[in-house]
């Protein structure tokens, strides 16, 4: 992408005599910044959609006063947080201090790059992208820490301790996850890795059920590294249920106890790239990434169709239990079918891979890990530290060798 | 290299997958059980190394083979290095058994230690190529560091092990930057290639002289020669009786074997050590580097080992300088240089465990590990006695005891060499009469000067009297029925050339 | 541009590895040396080797230096303890790094390195580091995985409180 964007630079009559190197250099940074850009704005929203998210979860309404809906909340915080004084605490490790947030900031922002946005739409195409994703995500820990000693307080070090040893206790299981998936594809090509994943098949090879070839249908044992990888990848980034660094009924809060202002906000900015980065690779490895999830337009209609069928059981469903009736779901998915079986091309655009497939199943990645995080209690230390070592690395471990049989039984390898 | 290939080396690669299962057994055995009964482990892997033992004699080495893209090397050399690590591996484990130190601990974790020490010398045994050279050697390190502090209540143990560490680390630093210009100059990773590359003559003898330095660190490091002893004295001291027993012995071989193949072979003229015409490189003159070495160790570990007062120690001076006296053999370097050292490490290996052994079962029986303690021993504990002096009579290299014997083929080698290096036989024979000196000591500790004759006499446990008597039966008898050690050396001399 | 960047990397090598060497501060050293390691990962990458240079990052950065912070924090009485370090010997340390780097020059540098090496365009590295290990360099692979299993079981007894 940015040796394209230098080339539609210098496609400019004007701009011509910048020559490559500069051009190059201009583009890259022109990526760079996007991406910076994509982060903080996604921060924000992600904010206020949380905040809406919980409120849903705890029925009350959540912020309601600024903008409508309370849809100007967060940028309102983000100027209140911005405008705040920047403490330094007189006995903490000044240099240190004030390197940890941004070495996080800027460690889960530069994931970004390898990142495919739709077929097209990557900052670099990188052969190694899974792994650099996962590697450049491991300096995350060392900024914790960094920030986490630097505080001089024992609330900050304890949650940094305790950070670091989650990180790296499921950076394990989810790495041998990812490795089973990366045996399917062959290859640590994000890009490639998506495109392995379009069209429609049987559900696990041999059940008649026709699905898109996402690796989650992929097989049983795919099928459980997905949910594996989604509790590891939950915990890597210290979410709610694993959110003990930073514990507020323990830890005060946790690493970032003295941090205030800007270095703050950073802290909250890193989280949610984390986040959304997760959800980009869940949807990535597991989901089809832009792929659509039809193979065409007749079957965008009928998908849509069967949608709307589980929509109307779901609305009655809840007519049932609860004696509400729940407009939305059908609503929505009837007006989305009703157009597509009236108009040909946008049934044909829902079937067509793209940035809105992309952002849709990164959409609901993070409502679920929303989800998770308003409904379910956060473990103890010691529970942490078994979930990892002792459930998930075992079952990721069999996972792997269980997706190698299956592929030597459905004849995808051979020996 | 397809799937076939890989069978077929396998079939030359049985010792070593056998270690590697029993290895695993013992692993998953300790598993099962509580810390006293954990010795069974020990029991199983001391089991599981003689059936290994089998396997090595049993195995075909009439024709040299390299396996796993010429990795490893199947040879007569590797199986007679390998089988003296077995053996003594063996030897250790039934010490082991008897020593106090490792009483009323969990042991299970400390077979396993060892046998992955011995599978790492085999593997270094065996290595012709730097990346497995590299691999074996660290997995010979990190074993002996661990072992070396196994003993982790105590401080000594674990100043050890540190201390292991970190000189180990440094040296293993250096050989890689070695081997990494190696790399750089020759493109090759293969000690065969590589010979074949520097015996081009294009590279300056300065680099050639800095490459020899920078791997001459990392294996000196290994046996120990001077000046890279350094970690010796405290490490022998602070491990476990049993483990510097066996670090004195085992990984000292396995080092001479790396140090023999990778010299004869990458810094040769003809790059095939089998031949009788065999010549070092012409641009880099490693022998007398090696025989300058070998002149430090010697002489270092001898005047160092006059001043000991703890066993322990003393012995493991005379260990730096019976390294020295085995680099002898290997500035020779020629078939009989290298039988010599061959002969040498196997004697060595029983004489010197023969000691330790002796050394383990004093302290355990008298709680003492320093010389001046031994006084009268000859008469309080006789057996031991007798043999403690069998065993220094040996390392003195005094006739009629197998020491005698191995010095006198390295001596012999030297001279037969030619008279350029005739100077290294005379003082090697000055050292021998140096380390008569502090051996005697001991000797005379137990028999001479004020004796206090005992009440009642100490007698070893039955097992231990024979381990020892198995190991100074060859010291004594050996060479007389004709020497089949000194043969089975000389059949050795065979290494895997492509 | 690329040269550019070279230069920047070079000089985050030497200057974080200068304030590893020469800092006062233990902590401060440890995380200096994340620049270092970081530098010779994009080293590696101009070096066309993409895998080792992302491999260089999970090892040393994600796991090495992690190792070393744990190691620093969880020293017992870590709060009274004076963490420093200072050089010692700096005259004497300068004279024999001289000394070493003259030699280790009048060596290395005569020699024609770069009339050896041929330029490469940049292939993709992964597939072919996957199908040597398994075939050239088996062996090696196999043999790693015992010597970690030996060291993870040998770390494991001596960090045990129990004998």
């Amino acid at each position: 992408m940015i040796q394209s964007l230098a080339n539609w630079i210098l496609s400019f009559d004007i701009l011509a005599g910048l020559g490559n190197p500069i051009a190059w250099g201009l583009s890259l940074f022109i990526v760079s910044a996007l991406i910076f850009v994509f982060v903080a704005v996604n921060a924000i929203v992600l904010v206020y959609i949380e905040r809406k998210v919980s409120a849903f979860m705890q029925v009350r309404l959540g912020p309601m006063r600024v903008g409508k809906f309370g849809s100007l909340q967060t940028v309102a915080d983000a100027l209140k947080l911005l405008q705040k004084e920047d403490i330094i605490p007189r006995s903490a490790d000044k240099i240190l201090f004030l390197i940890g947030p941004w070495v996080i900031l800027v460690a889960s922002v530069v994931t970004f790059a390898a990142i495919p946005f739709s077929d097209t739409l990557l900052a670099a195409d990188m052969s190694i992208g899974l792994f650099y994703v996962v590697s450049i995500s491991s300096i995350v820990v060392l900024g914790i820490v960094m920030a986490g000693w630097a505080s001089n307080n024992k609330w900050s070090l304890y949650g940094a301790m305790r950070s670091a040893a989650q990180i790296i206790s499921y950076e394990i299981p989810v790495g041998i996850t990812l490795i089973a998936v990366v045996a399917v594809v062959g290859s640590l090509n994000l890009q490639t890795i998506v495109q392995a994943q379009g069209g429609t098949g049987n559900l696990f090879y041999w059940i008649p059920l026709p699905l898109p070839n996402w690796f989650i249908f992929h097989s049983p044992f795919l099928f459980l590294a997905a949910f594996i990888y989604l509790i590891g990848a939950t915990a890597e980034i210290n979410r709610t249920p694993f959110d003990i660094p930073e514990s507020e009924s323990e830890l005060v809060a946790g690493f970032m106890t003295e941090f205030s202002g800007l270095r703050w906000a950073l802290f909250f900015l890193s989280e949610y790239a984390n986040a959304t980065l997760v959800a980009f690779l869940v949807a990535i490895i597991f989901l089809g990434g832009w792929q659509s999830p039809f193979s065409n337009y007749a079957g965008a209609q009928i998908g849509f169709s069967i949608l709307t069928l589980l929509a109307v059981m779901w609305t009655l469903f809840v007519k049932a239990k609860t004696q509400r009736l729940s407009f939305y779901p059908l609503g929505l998915s009837l007006m989305i079918t009703i157009a597509a079986w009236l108009f040909p091309g946008f049934a044909i655009w829902l079937a067509s891979p793209g940035l809105f497939w992309m952002l849709i199943k990164v959409g609901s990645v993070i409502f679920l890990l929303m989800w998770f995080r308003w409904t379910f209690p956060r473990l103890r230390v010691d529970q942490l530290m078994y979930v990892s070592w002792k459930v998930i690395l075992p079952i990721s471990l069999f996972n792997l060798m269980g997706v190698a049989v299956w592929m030597w039984l459905t004849g995808e390898i051979h020996f | 290299m397809n799937l076939n290939q890989i069978m077929t080396d396998l079939s030359y690669f049985i010792p070593e997958m056998m270690l590697t299962v029993i290895l695993l057994m013992v692993i998953v055995f300790d598993l099962f059980q509580k810390a006293e009964t954990s010795i069974r482990a020990g029991y199983l892997a001391l089991g599981g190394l003689a059936l290994v033992t089998l396997s090595l004699v049993g195995q075909d080495v009439s024709t040299p083979t390299g396996i796993f893209s010429n990795m490893l090397a199947v040879d007569g050399f590797g199986r007679y290095i390998k089988l003296v690590v077995t053996i003594g591996a063996m030897l250790v484990m039934w010490m082991s058994f008897n020593s106090n130190e490792l009483k009323e601990r969990r042991v299970g974790e400390y077979y396993v230690l060892i046998l992955t020490l011995v599978l790492g010398m085999f593997f270094l045994a065996s290595a012709t190529h730097l990346l497995s050279i590299y691999i074996a050697l660290e997995m010979v390190s990190i074993m002996s560091y661990l072992l070396s502090g196994y003993l982790k209540e105590q401080m000594r143990s674990n100043e050890a092990s540190i201390k292991y560490v970190v000189f180990g680390a440094f040296s293993s630093g250096i050989l890689l930057y070695g081997f990494s210009l190696l790399y750089g100059l020759t493109g090759s990773a293969d000690i065969v290639e590589i010979q074949a590359a520097l015996a081009a003559g294009t590279i300056s003898p300065a680099l050639m002289l800095l490459i020899l330095v920078l791997v001459l660190v990392g294996f000196g490091y290994k046996i120990a020669a001077v000046p890279f002893h350094f970690w010796t004295p405290d490490v022998y001291e602070g491990a476990p009786a049993p483990i510097t027993a066996f670090l004195s012995v085992a990984p000292k071989a396995a080092g001479f074997a790396i140090i023999i193949r990778f010299f004869n072979v990458a810094f040769s003229n003809a790059g095939n050590p089998n031949l009788e015409a065999w010549t070092a490189l012409e641009n880099m003159n490693w022998q007398a580097v090696i025989g300058v070495l070998s002149v430090l160790s010697m002489t270092v570990g001898n005047v160092v080992a006059l001043q000991q007062t703890n066993i322990k120690r003393m012995l493991a001076y005379s260990s730096i300088a019976h390294a020295g006296y085995m680099l002898l053999g290997v500035v020779v370097a020629d078939q009989t240089g290298i039988a010599a050292i061959l002969y040498y490490a196997a004697i060595y290996m029983l004489m010197n465990l023969g000691a330790f052994f002796v050394a383990i079962h004093i302290k355990n029986a008298f709680d003492t590990e320093d010389i001046e303690d031994y006084q009268s021993l000859g008469y309080k504990a006789p057996v031991l006695g007798v043999l403690m002096a069998i065993f220094m009579f040996s390392l003195t290299g005094l006739p009629p005891t197998g020491g005698f014997v191995a010095k006198f083929y390295l001596f012999r080698a030297l001279i037969e060499y030619g008279d350029q290096y005739f100077w290294l036989a005379l003082i090697g024979l000055v050292n021998g009469v140096i380390s008569l000196y502090y051996y005697m000591r001991v000797v005379k500790a137990m028999y001479f000067g004020k004796m206090e004759l005992p009440g009642s006499v100490h007698n070893a446990p039955l097992n231990v009297t024979i381990l020892l008597v198995i190991l100074a039966l060859p010291l004594l008898f050996g060479w007389m029925i004709g020497d089949p050690l000194s043969a089975y050396a000389q059949d050795a001399v065979q290494f895997f050339i492509k | 541009m690329a040269d550019f960047i070279f230069w920047i990397i070079w000089a985050l090598i030497v200057a974080s590895a200068a304030l590893v060497a020469f800092g006062n501060n233990l902590i401060h050293s440890v995380f200096a040396l994340m620049g270092t390691f970081l530098g010779v990962a994009g080293i590696y990458i101009f070096l066309n080797a993409d895998f080792l240079a992302v491999t260089q990052i999970v090892v040393y950065v994600g796991g090495i230096l992690v190792l070393l912070v744990f190691g620093i924090m969880l020293t017992n009485k870590i709060s009274s303890a004076q963490i420093s370090q200072s050089s010692v010997q700096k005259w004497l340390g300068l004279i024999v790094v001289l000394g070493v780097l003259t030699i280790i020059l009048t060596a290395v540098l005569p020699h024609d390195w770069v009339g050896s090496i041929t330029p490469m365009a940049f292939n993709e590295t992964v597939a072919g580091i996957g199908k040597l290990l398994f075939t050239e360099y088996l062996i090696l692979f196999e043999i790693a995985s015992v010597l970690l299993l030996g060291a993870l079981i040998g770390a494991a007894t001596l960090a045990r409180k129990e004998l």
